[in-house]
């Protein structure tokens, strides 16, 4: 039954195709006509032939259609997590043009990649010639990158054990103990923090719901300069900021939110 | 790009089952493969056609990565033969006939299952499978003389089967 030796059969099946011409195909016709086991091998052959479109149509049937789809899902969550990486330095912490496309890869970041070391544009680095790595840039950064941010985004709270690496990793980047910011901000739910980088100087943005106006962040960043600020309240895309800085890291609370509300949560933290 | 991925995930998937004859492994093709064109969508000239695009990753990515991997972990060869047929449980009159034929598919060597798919279910000639594969179309048409061949018999005995059940009723 597996005999494949018969120098006639690809032939025959190329006839059967249509894949067999002009002489070659005359020839074999000519020889069909008065070869009767000839005939009966093309006749198994195309038999033989019919089965295989229906079985495969059968077999695409199967197809885990809904599984699939999230695959591709999936597919689409890592490509746009990788054109954030890979952005031109030039245009870091620039997206807002760019940002139906970027809720999604900034979801995508935040459920696939965690806290411990997500770096946004690492790679941008120390290029103190770009205008954002002025000493007050990171607020501008933090404003774009949380005008992203819904309810949605923080709609999981992390597992305790999950928080507390975080918040690990995330003090010993910053060479400051955060292990109590979780339960710092009466009122406030804690939604997990994560680690970035700006220009070379460590970032920690701690996510964190509020009932009422929604997601706000408190963020901390490493300051070289030692400056000395009081609580400042700006308003910042939108956003309600309020900012200082004292023994070597600059912070901020961000916010839609009154500027009451955000310099009321301040003082639980400037003592 | 996404659009046209969603148009093709079903044949993409069939192809990945075709060739590794294992249903999780078709979905992580299926997957790379996703990923992959969409990292290269630049690389995709318009104007031609998408699904030969799409499966040439498919095939690069488990000849390169995933191939090699699966002979590492020394993957079954007893689930080979039935990985390709159609789910028992919805099987019907008509998909009894076509999961014999995919048993007998199962059964083939790689380069044959996947030559046999190409030209009869991906509509490919005999030159577009020859080029695809990147081997002589001679090799291609003797490829599927052996399937042919094959199927041919299991035609017979189908229908010589019928013919006898027929027989039977008839003499009741």
């Amino acid at each position: 039954m597996t005999d494949t030796s018969r120098p006639d059969d690809a032939r025959l099946i190329a006839y059967l195709d249509g894949e067999l011409l002009g002489e070659e195909r005359d020839a074999l016709t000519a020889r069909l006509a008065s070869d009767e086991p000839l005939r009966a091998r093309l006749d198994r052959i195309q038999r033989g032939g019919r089965l295989l479109a229906p079985a495969f149509e059968a077999l695409r049937a199967e197809a885990p259609r809904a599984r699939l789809e999230a695959r591709l899902a999936a597919a689409i969550a890592t490509d746009e997590t990788r054109l954030v990486l890979e952005r031109p330095r030039a245009r870091a912490w620039r997206f807002p043009q760019w940002q139906p496309r970027l809720v999604a890869a900034a979801l995508a970041l935040f459920v696939l990649g965690g806290v411990a070391g997500v770096s946004l544009d690492g790679r941008m680095g120390r290029d103190t010639s770009v205008t954002e790595a002025t000493a007050e840039g990171w607020r501008q950064a933090v404003a774009e990158y949380w005008s992203l941010t819904t309810p949605d985004t923080l709609a999981l709270t992390p597992t305790p054990e999950r928080a507390a690496a975080e918040l690990q990793a995330a003090s010993a980047k910053l060479g400051v103990d955060l292990s109590a910011v979780p339960d710092a901000f009466p009122g406030l739910s804690f939604r997990g923090a994560q680690l970035f980088d700006f220009h070379g100087r460590p970032l920690v943005q701690i996510a964190y719901l509020d009932p009422q106006h929604g997601p706000i962040a408190y963020c901390v960043i490493a300051d070289p300069d030692h400056k000395e600020r009081a609580p400042t309240t700006e308003e910042l895309d939108g956003f309600t900021v309020v900012h200082w800085a004292s023994g070597g890291q600059a912070r901020l609370l961000i916010g839609r939110a009154p500027a009451e509300r955000l310099q009321e949560l301040a003082q639980k933290v400037t003592g | 790009m996404k659009a046209g991925l969603a148009l093709h995930l079903e044949a993409l998937w069939r192809y990945g089952l075709v060739l590794s004859r294992n249903r999780d492994i078709a979905e992580d093709l299926v997957q790379a493969t996703c990923v992959r064109a969409l990292e290269r969508s630049h690389q995709f000239l318009p104007g031609t056609r998408l699904d030969r695009w799409l499966f040439a990753i498919e095939r690069s990515i488990w000849i390169n990565e995933l191939r090699a991997q699966r002979v590492r972990q020394g993957a079954g060869i007893v689930d080979a033969e039935i990985a390709l047929v159609v789910d028992g449980r919805r099987e019907i009159e008509t998909n009894i006939l076509a999961s014999q034929v995919l048993r007998e598919i199962g059964k083939l060597a790689e380069a044959q299952r996947e030559t046999v798919l190409l030209v009869y279910a991906e509509g490919f000639s005999y030159r577009e499978a020859a080029e695809f594969l990147g081997v002589p179309i001679g090799t291609v048409m003797s490829r599927l003389a052996t399937v042919r061949e094959r199927l041919g018999g299991l035609s017979d005995a189908t229908e010589g089967r019928e013919a006898t059940e027929r027989g039977g009723d008839d003499r009741h």
